[in-house]
């Protein structure tokens, strides 16, 4: 496991009553925190920007479309929750290290305004389900302060008729989060990849069997799953080694609680190439045979991933057949390539989660979605 | 401290770190013909004169100004007067950096380093300058003439410290060979690093094993084209398989009727299958080719790129 430990903490006037405040700071007794008003360290500041937490309200709206929206590929229109800015882990691949610029980790403790957030965005569309996740700048569960957030978060979704929450992570921290009432509007989603990945790659992540193991027992308290087989990686006999991983996961976990499955392969901005070479100068990500695509990023070469996808595509669905399997921020002619068919469109896609989950898990989406409410 | 004006002839090409000379010698290290990189500083020693650093490339006009300080005045204050005289025509070039990194490893406290740092090339020092500095030193004196010459950024510095010595040995002959610019070079550097990492293998090996080093240095193609063609060359070995689908498109592309007045392009990043016919049309005349091309055996050569795509 990576030093989690948070050596310095700001705190934000307009956090300071908070109820969730309260909460993270008894999980740091040993540290006093410094009273700010606005963030007082800039950018360039040289603290590592994973051990310092700034506690503060949200300025700007945090409840959003996903940032995958784009007209060259199929989203599946997921709504993120950044409440969470940064990460403790270290995946040499993360578009964090791109993305995000703070001096330190940024924790938005003002929870009943991103509730009232997700309970706007749900009401205006009442027919929609919605997919809400707070994994997108951040792990879900690896700090405290997340799981502290999620663990507010799962009863308030168990109240709300047409939505769930998913808490996307790459760690083992589920034990506070097992006795809570969640009435199956919570998925808890790990990202899974190949041993030899996870372990040259995603530093400080748990193992593949232990993030299993975690799954299972989470499995064991009745919330619904869902496993993100991304990035993919091309490492020598890939197919192989994903296969193990898919045989690993089936071992332990029952296809039926399974809400989904994602396939997405290594991508990353241009800009990103070379702070992967210099943070990581180990890593087997680079070089590869990798083509910029239309929005900039790079990827594998298209017949690379595609064989890639099919393989591991056709092998879940070998053994488990009725899993809702979707490929993430991919092109309609891959989709069609792999799977046979591609949605229509993003609305489609959407709706395809719904019909699912309304098939699969009735207790979560009581009635049969409309076509037409995905719009 | 005094400055002066030695013979422009008599100024020699010092290799880094600069060691101790004494004057009179200076005459047997001259590569005046590459256009020499010259130490223009030297400080007076018991032992002989120390040149510190400072190569730059000299025009005739300029002549050889070297300044000499005496034995009394310190280091820091010594490399910031120097400083301040390159910084005044050109910012400094990372090898002149990493020379007064390790100057200043040599002469001052760790606590006082950053500061001289900061003070002498107007950078902000950061820890990873220590490894900098001395892989930079290190390199192959031909790759550190190129680099200066072409007044390459500290990244392309860098890069150039991943080979090995000998490797860096085959890389400056290379360079010999084919002249490539500044950017080209990165390319080929990038190219190399990459492909002797997907195969596994060293420089030396890879150039022999494709016959790389046989193909460029036994080129008859002009100087100013030879890069480029080393360029495609390694494209096609660390793509191979997007190399292998440009070929076979070429390959289809030269069936096709080639008129001035069509322009056959593709989605050159193959995420989608779009081709793009461009006819250019100024008279009835013209309306001929565009017939033409809609011929049966077009047609197919056409839908066979599609399926390539």
């Amino acid at each position: 496991m990576p030093d989690y430990r948070i050596k310095k903490i700001f705190l934000d006037e307009s956090a300071r009553g908070d109820e969730l405040t309260s909460a993270i700071l008894q999980h740091y007794p040993d540290i006093e925190p410094t009273i700010v008003q606005g963030f007082p360290l800039k950018s360039t500041h040289h603290s590592n920007p994973k051990t310092v937490l700034y506690l503060t309200h949200s300025k700007g709206s945090i409840v959003k479309d996903c940032p995958g929206i784009v007209p060259e590929h199929l989203c599946c229109r997921y709504q993120v929750i950044n409440q969470t800015l940064n990460c403790p882990l270290n995946c040499s691949y993360c578009i964090l290290q791109d993305y995000l610029n703070q001096a330190a980790t940024v924790i938005y403790t003002d929870v009943d305004i991103i509730q009232r957030a997700v309970q706007q965005r749900v009401t205006t569309q009442p027919q929609r389900f919605f997919r809400f996740g707070t994994g997108e700048l951040g792990d879900s569960l690896a700090l405290p302060a997340s799981r502290l957030f999620a663990q507010r978060l799962i009863p308030f979704f168990a109240s709300l008729p047409n939505a769930i929450l998913e808490l996307k992570t790459k760690t083992v921290a589920i034990d506070d989060l097992l006795g809570l009432s969640h009435n199956e509007h919570t998925v808890i989603a790990w990202s899974l990849n190949a041993a030899a990945v996870i372990k040259q790659e995603e530093h400080g992540t748990a193992s593949l069997t232990d993030r299993i193991s975690a799954a299972q027992r989470v499995q064991d308290a009745g919330y619904l799953l869902a496993f993100h087989f991304d990035p993919l990686v091309l490492i020598p006999d890939a197919n192989t080694a994903y296969r193990q991983v898919i045989d690993v996961l089936f071992e332990k976990i029952e296809p039926a609680r399974i809400a989904w499955i994602s396939l997405g392969s290594l991508r990353f901005p241009q800009s990103l190439e070379e702070r992967i070479r210099q943070r990581y100068p180990n890593t087997k990500l680079l070089p590869a045979e990798m083509i910029a695509g239309r929005d900039r990023k790079m990827r594998y070469f298209r017949p690379l991933r595609v064989n890639l996808y099919r393989s591991t595509y056709q092998y879940i669905k070998t053994l488990a057949p009725d899993v809702f399997v979707y490929l993430c921020m991919e092109t309609p002619r891959i989709w069609e390539e792999v799977t046979g068919s591609r949605p229509q469109d993003n609305t489609e896609l959407d709706y395809r989660f719904a019909l699912n989950l309304y098939q699969c898990f009735p207790r979560t989406v009581t009635l049969a979605p409309l076509r037409a409410a995905y719009y | 401290m005094q400055i002066r004006n030695i013979e422009f002839q008599k100024l020699k090409f010092i290799k880094p770190p600069a060691p101790i000379f004494e004057e009179d010698t200076l005459d047997s290290l001259s590569e005046l013909n590459l256009e020499s990189l010259i130490p223009i500083f030297l400080q007076n020693s018991p032992k002989g004169t120390i040149i510190w650093f400072g190569e730059t490339l000299l025009k005739k006009s300029q002549h050889g100004r070297v300044i000499i300080f005496s034995q009394s005045e310190k280091l820091p204050a010594i490399l910031v007067t120097i400083a301040v005289f390159i910084r005044y025509r050109r910012p400094l070039y990372p090898l002149e950096i990493a020379r007064v990194v390790a100057l200043l490893t040599q002469s001052c406290s760790t606590t006082n380093l950053p500061r001289y740092f900061s003070k002498i090339t107007g950078q902000k020092y950061r820890a990873e300058w220590q490894q900098y500095s001395r892989k930079i030193l290190a390199l192959h004196p031909a790759l550190l003439s190129f680099l200066v010459q072409h007044k390459a950024p500290l990244k392309t510095y860098l890069l150039l410290t991943e080979w090995s010595s000998i490797e860096q040995d085959l890389l400056s002959e290379l360079f010999r060979y084919c002249a490539p610019t500044l950017s080209q070079s990165e390319i080929i550097n990038r190219l190399l690093l990459d492909t002797c990492k997907i195969y596994q293998t060293n420089l030396s090996e890879l150039l022999d094993q494709h016959g790389i080093r046989a193909t460029i240095t036994q080129s008859t193609l002009p100087l100013i084209e030879r890069a480029s063609f080393l360029i495609q060359q390694l494209r096609q070995l660390r793509f191979p398989t997007i190399s292998a689908l440009e070929k076979d498109i070429e390959r289809l592309k030269q069936r096709l009727p080639g008129t001035a007045k069509v322009q056959l392009s593709w989605d050159t990043t193959f995420e989608t299958r779009e081709l793009h016919l461009h006819f250019t049309m100024r008279d009835k005349r013209d309306l001929a080719i565009l017939k033409d091309y809609g011929r049966d055996e077009n047609l197919a050569l056409l839908a066979k790129l599609l399926d390539l795509l």
